[in-house]
């Protein structure tokens, strides 16, 4: 063998050791256990928290998160709105530090708009994504869907006076470990939705699909049951506006559901049937409270001073003043500084019930609020003498003093609007979720809401001509004289 | 040591007397600037500065299409150049290890690429001036991961450089090169299965878009970014000590 070949052949084999010996270090540090993220962001919130980062860990192996980054909802683009843009960027930075932080069980896809049309139809069909959703987070057995609106609070866009629409808040990072949380265990509570007596069904997107969407996000099972009867199995009952009163076998079930102190939402509105309120009132009434009839109208403040008789009236807005500062299903709602509103309730009451329940006012009106009595005359949206100004209960929380049977807290949660379960979902969704995570029996677990900390930038016409001539002629015109400048130095 | 010093100081005074140099930071800075005020006349970065980090360091154009071609221009000079005007055989006879002449000419690279970088800079400094209210964890962190993918780019350039007297094959190849970087890895990124998995790891713009530029600092990336650029010197090194057996 020549030299020249020796040699020649001693280089290749030590580029091939070179490769082989970069291939092994890029492996190694790919490795779950080497790979470090630090996050450079002076909040600590660029990246997963712990609670998210241990959640994830304990997914079993083979997990795998797909994000769909579809821009679905038109209104969230009109006016040259900017959520998609800053939710997509926050959810593809968390995504992918869940694949980092994650021990290497979970692998993680990200699928936009830009993505191939063959790998778009096909994730969109393997894990049977539907519109609205964003995540899905898979095990071998379990899935988990997080919709869009589950991870922004989205303030939306004003037709009126053309303000987009744009991102209040989000909860990118405890949604991904809530249901990392669910999936770990494997196991989830279930919620019977009672649909038999003339309440909507939990399929109809003008009914209660809303809530049943929401109670799947915060890791119930929902099952839709036709009366108390059915709920064999269930960890908690959901009454949405009754319109007719229990028959006797339910109501026999209901007295024994109660009775094991097991856990209820009863939510009934100005509509509900008068008969089913009663029973109710007669079934909640060792609990200390109850409902009465009346629509719950508040005046409108405008310039025009305080407004009455309209139907605004019964659209109540409740700020932190009006939630119970002692609940733990009010407080997060209070350090979030949160708004609901209340569309068309009818007042929560306190009754005379036994010492083994304590009973909490979750929301409250203001002083000038009086309940609209239906009289043959229809609804009037104003004051009247026959009717008594004061602050009215909207919702009421009871438990126990001390744990039962089988150790149950005998948590109830009563709710004067149903429409805050239905159509006004939205607006009181975090309400909801919190009184669903108290009746499940988590005490106290932060909405997970955080600020996008916006950075908008208004400067004026002469600031905007000044930086776009500094750009794009200042600076590479100063570097050109530079280089002609050298160039005229070098020919002397 | 003394002769690497010398060296490395001759490459960044050459580079800084070099109007070729310059002329190319000029186009670079021409060119970001225009790509930074197009950016900044969008309503979306406009309604939140935190976007245009992610917006010029990762999915923009700058990665995609400026910085693969500028760090191959740099390096055509530093031996296809010499070794066109036959220089190069006296640098490599003279009393300094090849590899010294490597590090030396890369780091020199390197350091005259912070100049390009200092430009971008000074955008941000521009808008931060006129009341921009920028998220410099994001800024500074895109702009690390940029400066790294530069170096990487430029150890590339330095290696196709060392191949060939002819300058624009040099500088081509070296295009080429950071071209395929970028786009195969893209390519086979939403494959199922291994493969998938290898595209995935090696993608540069994910590491800037959801990594660096998102204001997380992923240790892998780093590993990546400075291992490839380390594998890429020594090719270069390899090459240079093969051109006296292999011609």
């Amino acid at each position: 063998m020549s030299r020249r070949l020796r040699l020649g052949l001693l280089t290749m084999f030590a580029a091939a050791c070179a490769i082989a010996f970069t291939v092994l270090l890029l492996y190694t540090f790919s490795r779950p256990g080497l790979r470090v993220r630090i996050d450079l962001s002076s909040t600590g919130t660029a990246g997963l928290s712990d609670r998210t980062v241990s959640a994830l860990n304990q997914l079993p192996e083979g997990s795998r998160l797909t994000a769909f980054l579809f821009p679905e909802d038109d209104s969230f683009r009109w006016f040259n709105a900017n959520v998609y843009p800053q939710a997509f960027d926050r959810i593809t930075s968390l995504v992918e530090d869940a694949r980092v932080q994650s021990g290497g069980k979970l692998e993680t896809l990200v699928i936009d708009i830009n993505s191939p049309m063959v790998a778009r139809e096909r994730e969109i069909n393997r894990s049977q994504r539907k519109p609205g959703e964003a995540i899905v987070l898979e095990s071998v057995d379990q899935r988990r869907v997080i919709s869009f609106e589950d991870l922004f609070q989205i303030l939306r866009a004003n037709v009126n006076d053309s303000t987009p629409a744009r991102i209040q808040r989000e909860r990118v990072d405890t949604a991904l470990g809530d249901a990392a949380v669910a999936l770990a265990s494997g196991s989830t509570l279930k919620a019977g939705i009672v649909t038999g007596y003339g309440q909507a069904s939990a399929t109809d997107p003008n009914g209660l699909l809303g809530l049943s969407q929401l109670l799947v996000r915060d890791n119930w099972e929902p099952i839709e049951i036709e009366g108390p009867a059915d709920a064999v199995d269930c960890d908690l009952l959901i009454f949405v506006d009754q319109k007719q009163p229990f028959l006797p076998s339910d109501l026999k079930s209901m007295e024994d559901w109660l009775a094991a102190d097991k856990a209820i939402m009863v939510a009934l509105g100005p509509n509900a049937s008068p008969a089913a309120a009663k029973q109710w009132n007669t079934l909640l009434k060792d609990r200390g409270t109850g409902f009465e009839p009346g629509l719950i109208c508040e005046p409108i403040r405008s310039a025009a001073g305080m407004v009455e008789g309209r139907s605004d009236c019964a659209k109540l807005e409740l700020n932190a003043e009006r939630f119970s500062g002692q609940h733990p299903i009010t407080i997060p709602l209070i350090e979030d500084n949160r708004l609901l509103l209340v569309i068309g309730a009818r007042p929560v009451i306190f009754q005379s019930g036994t010492n083994d329940y304590t009973q909490e006012r979750l929301l409250r009106t203001d002083p000038l609020a009086w309940a609209d009595s239906q009289d043959p005359n229809g609804l009037v949206f104003s004051y009247d003498k026959n009717e008594t100004r004061g602050i009215r209960s909207i919702a009421v929380a009871t438990e126990r003093w001390s744990p039962g049977k089988e150790g149950r807290m005998g948590r109830i949660v009563a709710l004067g609007s149903a429409a805050s379960l239905s159509a006004g979902l939205e607006f009181n969704r975090d309400f909801i979720t919190s009184s669903l995570q108290w009746l499940g029996g988590d005490d106290r677990k932060s909405s997970g809401l955080i600020g996008l900390g916006e950075r908008p930038f208004q400067p004026d016409r002469d600031s905007i001509a000044r930086i776009n001539n500094i750009s794009v002629y200042g600076i590479p015109g100063v570097t050109f004289l530079i280089g002609l400048w050298v160039f005229w130095r070098r020919r002397r | 040591m003394r002769a690497f010093v010398a060296l490395w100081k001759r490459e960044v005074f050459s580079m800084l007397v070099s109007p070729f140099a310059f002329v190319l930071l000029g186009v670079w800075f021409l060119l970001n600037g225009m790509l930074f005020v197009v950016a900044l006349s969008t309503q979306q970065v406009m309604a939140d500065l935190r976007l245009l980090p992610p917006f010029l360091f990762g999915s923009g154009m700058l990665v995609w299409l400026l910085l693969p071609a500028f760090p191959p221009l740099l390096c055509i000079r530093l031996f296809a150049e010499e070794h066109r005007v036959g220089t190069l055989e006296p640098l490599l006879t003279a009393p300094i290890r090849d590899f010294a002449v490597v590090l030396a000419k890369y780091l020199a690279a390197c350091v005259f690429f912070l100049l390009f970088w200092g430009g971008v800079l000074l955008l941000f400094l521009l808008l931060h001036w006129h009341g921009g209210n920028l998220d410099w964890a994001r800024v500074l962190g895109g702009m690390l991961g940029a400066i790294l993918v530069s170096f990487l780019f430029l150890a590339t350039g330095l290696w196709a450089s060392s191949w060939s007297s002819n300058l624009v094959l040099g500088a081509g190849g070296g295009a080429a090169l950071n071209y395929l970087l970028l786009f195969v890895p893209a390519l086979f990124e939403l494959n199922e299965g291994p493969l998938g998995s290898v595209a995935r790891s090696m993608h540069l713009p994910n590491f800037l878009d959801r990594g660096f530029s998102a204001g997380l600092l992923d240790s892998y990336a780093l590993v990546y970014l400075l291992g490839l650029s380390a594998l890429f010197l020594f090719l270069t090194w390899m090459r240079l000590v093969s051109r006296r057996w292999v011609p």
